[in-house]
Order: structure tokens, then sequence, then C-alpha cells
């Protein structure tokens, strides 16, 4: 180090905070941090490998558990890898039941980050509304699939289960009384000054930025950046349906809490019109599959964090002989890069949160100095700087 | 600014005033939905024993055991909850289509496994002559009754079916040592039924 009195504060390695463990150092000139370093690689859980040991219709169960909140989106991708190398569509009626279960894990991942983001700015109220608000989405999750989380409802060809006339009309009136709630949620985000001033401006992405990194999903249409591929590369019943996509132009944090919660009026919207569609109808759920000839495909769904993206190639036996899967916080996080330098360390909290990781065992960040090894800060209490800010702005300490 | 204040100050009386979103579970019983996966059961009456869930499960949480002890065999086809997907593989692909049911059962927190285990015990039919698994009694009457008549092109369904319909004469099979052509037509297993074919052709071994 050139300059001794710089300090790193290493988050990781097993990545507490996010959804796939890395390691950061966050190299700060007094409050202010002036580099980030990454690294991954730390939760290998050897998914492609296995995958390349079960078959076929097996490795939806496998790749459904990558992710543990946006648990569809990936045996979502597989699916349309697998369809790819067969070249066959789905029933009609299959693609839009796999859109509706996409768009209600969408509505799901979305409250469940703003209400962390509202835990980690210090309005817990936030936090426990939003969770309450996503709990009816669960339940009819429940009602649908059987199951709250890791539906299982994808199959190679089709889905698995049928979403009954019988469980429609519970399904419209969750739908309604959820817009009201995202409503008030979203209105009472926008309006609020204090939010207003912890968040604009804070962990900017440019344009420039988005197209260097990569990134995918809310973090680049925060950015302007109009890149969705359920309307860029189309698949399920998305071309069949009316939406459009959000962007917003200044890419701070604010910005990609604001596409969040604006999506999630999409999704309700889409939810909808496929409702509508396979209201009252009969039809195949499934197109049977006996066997998958040799070849590659690949396979691209939006999930809720951005992109994510599968490739398989087949030998004409019965399992895969390679499976790629990149999920889109992989070319997500490399953007802290850009968004933290500049930034002091309490906004690091909510910078991090702004690009969706998941957070499943915190209390693992801890800051050290460079010099002595002392540890100076651990995650809690970067959360508690960053609730701190926010109280002081309340307060009108600051602006 | 006033405006969104009043707006939450509704939702926050609202939410005051109604009883608590969370519910007091352990004390009051929870209900799952209809549709719920919970841990999957055998169904004595059903299952048949032929081993399907135990090729399909995606997680290898069915474990089956073929126990020859004394010229008798068992299948002991076993449910670990604790590998347990709840994908419903298992109820999809059961042959007989209710021998494995998933159950609205979701507390399957234990202090011994084998609180939570559900398994199922199956006769198995044995080869007369070498003693090698040819398959659960009751998935072979199973498949006699679904092929009917086709039922008289595999000799060891013949043995069966004959004694039902009281056509044998229900007299113990008898085996001498060397397999000979008289046993193609015995209870006994693929491989010994192709030595006594060519041992009849050739003339030996």
């Amino acid at each position: 180090m050139k300059n001794k009195k710089r300090v790193i504060i290493p988050i990781g390695p097993y990545h507490p905070l996010l959804e796939e463990p890395e390691f950061f150092s966050l190299y700060c000139d007094g409050e202010t941090v002036v580099d980030v370093e990454w690294e991954a690689g730390y939760n290998h859980r050897a998914i492609e490998k296995l995958s390349e040991s079960k078959h076929w219709d097996q490795v939806t169960f496998l790749v459904e558990r990558i992710c543990g909140i946006c648990s569809t989106s990936h045996p979502f991708a597989y699916c349309n890898a697998v369809e790819d190398i067969l070249g066959i569509t789905v029933p009609e009626r299959a693609k839009y039941i796999r859109s509706i279960i996409g768009e209600m894990e969408r509505i799901h991942s979305h409250l469940l980050w703003v209400g962390l983001a509202g835990h980690f700015l210090g309005y817990n109220t936030v936090f426990m509304w939003a969770w309450k608000y996503r709990e009816t989405i669960l339940d009819m999750f429940e009602m649908i699939t059987g199951n709250r989380n890791h539906y299982a409802m994808f199959r190679i060809g089709g889905v698995r289960r049928d979403i009954e006339d019988g469980d429609i009309p519970s399904l419209r009136k969750v739908l309604g009384e959820m817009e009201g709630k995202l409503e008030m949620l979203t209105r009472a985000v926008l309006d609020d000054p204090v939010l207003a001033v912890r968040l604009k401006g804070v962990g900017v992405l440019t344009r420039r930025d988005i197209k260097d990194f990569g990134a995918v999903g809310p973090v680049a249409r925060a950015s302007g950046v109009d890149f969705d591929v359920r309307k860029d590369d189309p698949y399920a019943a998305y071309p069949l349906v009316k939406w459009k996509v959000i962007t917003t132009g200044n890419g701070d944090v604010f910005d990609k809490a604001v596409v969040r919660l604006l999506e999630t009026f999409e999704s309700v919207s889409i939810i909808r019109q496929c409702l509508d569609a396979i209201e009252g109808k009969k039809g195949e759920i499934e197109n049977q599959v006996r066997e998958v000839p040799a070849g590659q495909g690949i396979g691209r769904h939006e999930a809720p964090r951005g992109e994510c993206f599968h490739y398989v190639r087949s030998d004409g036996a019965n399992s895969p002989v390679r499976h790629k899967i990149r999920a889109p916080s992989y070319v997500n996080i490399p953007t802290f890069k850009a968004s933290c330098t500049g930034q002091t360390i309490s906004d690091v909290a909510i910078i991090l949160a702004g690009v969706d990781p998941c957070y499943c065992c915190t209390e693992r960040v801890a800051v050290y100095d460079a010099g002595n090894k002392k540890k100076l800060y651990g995650f809690p209490e970067l959360v508690e700087m960053s609730r701190k800010k926010t109280e002081r702005i309340i307060k009108g300490e600051m602006k | 600014m006033k405006k969104p204040k009043i707006r939450e100050l509704c939702e926050a009386l609202r939410s005051f005033f109604s009883r608590p979103f969370t519910t007091t579970f352990p004390l009051t019983a929870h209900e799952p939905a209809k549709k719920f996966r919970g841990k999957p059961e055998y169904n004595e009456d059903t299952c048949v024993g032929c081993g399907a869930c135990f090729q399909v499960c995606p997680s290898k949480a069915i474990d089956m055991v073929d126990e020859i002890k004394d010229g008798l065999g068992r299948r002991i086809l076993i449910h670990h909850p604790k590998d347990c997907l709840f994908c419903g593989e298992c109820e999809r692909n059961c042959i007989t289509g209710d021998g494995i049911k998933l159950s609205r059962i979701f507390d399957i927190a234990y202090f011994d496994e084998k609180d939570v285990q559900d398994r199922i015990e199956h006769e198995l039919l044995l080869c007369k002559h070498c003693g090698q698994v040819i398959g659960a009694v009751k998935h072979l009457t199973w498949i006699r009754k679904k092929l009917g008549n086709l039922a008289f092109s595999q000799p060891v369904l013949i043995s069966r079916f004959t004694g039902e319909i009281r056509l044998a004469t229900g007299a113990e099979e008898s085996f001498s040592g060397e397999t000979d052509r008289t046993d193609i037509l015995k209870t006994v297993c693929p491989g010994c039924r192709r030595l006594a074919f060519i041992s009849d052709e050739g003339g030996e071994r």
C-alpha cells in the first residue's frame, strides 16, 4: 500500500450479504470509499457438474435450488434451453401458466427487496409492511403450486400442474388487494423527503457504466438502459400480453427502488391478462418429451434480478453433457466498483443492497484497519451507521 | 408533505386495530392449503413395491433395500423426509397411481429419524434355482391383472396365473441340481431360464 492511512474493509469471504458468496475489499480514505476489489467463487456447490449426473427431468428440481428467492427463474431458463434443443413450443396454456408463476415471483422478490432496503435504512415499518404484503403472494403460491417456495411447476415441454378455475377468483382478489397496497407503498417511498435525500444521487451508475460492466435487470433499467429479455427475446406468454418496460434515467439507488416498485404493477397487469386468457378454458399443459436429441441450446429468462442464462449441451443421452448457468447477480455485482467509489461507508450498505443480492446470513462483514489488522466495523455496525445517517437527515442535521 | 403522512397513518391505524398478522402457530394448529405438498406416504393397499419412486426421486430420498434371508425375500422401501424435496415426482410416476401420495403433513421435525420415516415392506419372489430376486409378489400380481390373458406369454406369470385359476396342481416345484428343459416353465429368474434354454439346445451347458 502506498498510502498507509488507507483502510481496507473486507466484506466476505463467505459472502454473507450477497446471493453468491464473494469477497469485497473496500479501500477507504477516511469516510470515503476510493476503490473496491471483488473476488468470487467461495460458495461453489458444483451444481453444473451435479446436473450432468441427473436425468433431464430431474435437473429442473436441482436448478430450482440455486436461488432461494427467485426459485422459478432457473427452471424457466433451463426449460427454455432444453426446448431450444428440442425445437418444440409449449402449449399455449402452459405458456400463460409459466408467465403467471414468473410474474408472481417478481412481485414477491421485489417486495422482499423493498422491505430489506427499508430495514437497512432504519425504516423498519417499511420492512414489516412490505413483508406482510408479500406473505399473501406466498400463500397464493401455496394454493396454486403446493409450496410457498420451490414451486416445482416447470417441466420440459410444459408445466407440471394446472391452475384450476376454482383458484382463479381468490388469486384475482389477492391481486386487487395487492394493487392498493403497492400503490400506498410506492407513493410512500416516492413522496418521502427523507428517502429522497438519503437515496438520490447515491451509488449512481451511468449508462456508460452499465454497458461497461454488462449489468442487467432493474440495475440496468434504472440507468435508462432499456434491456429486458421478456421484450427483446420474447418467450412464454410475454409477447401475447400488453405490458411495458419500466426505465428511469438517474441510475441511483432511489431509481432502482422506483423501477422495482413500478415493475410490480406491470407484473400485476401481466398476471391479470394471463388469467383472463386461461380462465374457463381447458387445454393441454404439456408436450410429452420422450428423448432429447444431440445438440445445444440456450435459454434466457428475465429473473427479478435480471437476465438468467442457461446453456445446455446434449449428446442424445439421458442427461446433459454440459450445463452452464449464469445468474444475474454475477454480472451485477462488479458494478460496485463504479457505484461505491466516492461514496461514504454509511452508504455502502444500501448501495450493495441496491443491486438486490441475497441477504441470507449477514453478520459476517468486518472492517479492518490495514495497518494493525484490528477489527473496526462488522456488518451490524455498517447497518447501524446507515441508520444513523437516516436519523440525522430526519432531524435536519444533514441535507 | 402532509398528505402522504396521512395515507401512511391510515395504514398504520388499520394495522394497529386489526388483529396481528402473524399466527400463534404452535398454540393453534396450522391448516395448510388444499394442494400443499407435504410428506409423501405409502398406501399399504395400493403400493405394489415396484420401486419406480426409488428410481425417479431427484434427491434420492427413497431407499430400496432387498433383503434375502433363509430363502425368503423382503423388499423395504424407506422414505427419508430429511432428503425429500416434496417435488411430487414419486406420486406422479407411481405405476398404480396412488401407491405413494403426498400428504399435507408439514411438521416433520424429529429427534429420532425413524419417527418420521415412512416405510413399506413387500414379499419378494425369488428364483427357485439360484435365489435371485425376480420381483415383488404384489407387483407381479398387479402386472398379471393388467395384462389379462397376455400374461400367458410369461412363464413366471403363467405359474402364478394357473395357480389362481386352479389349473396348477399346487404341488411344490421340484428342482434337480442342474437346470434342464422342465425348468423353463418354473419360477426361475431370467438368467436361469436362459441357462435352461441353452442346456436344452446344446444338450450341455
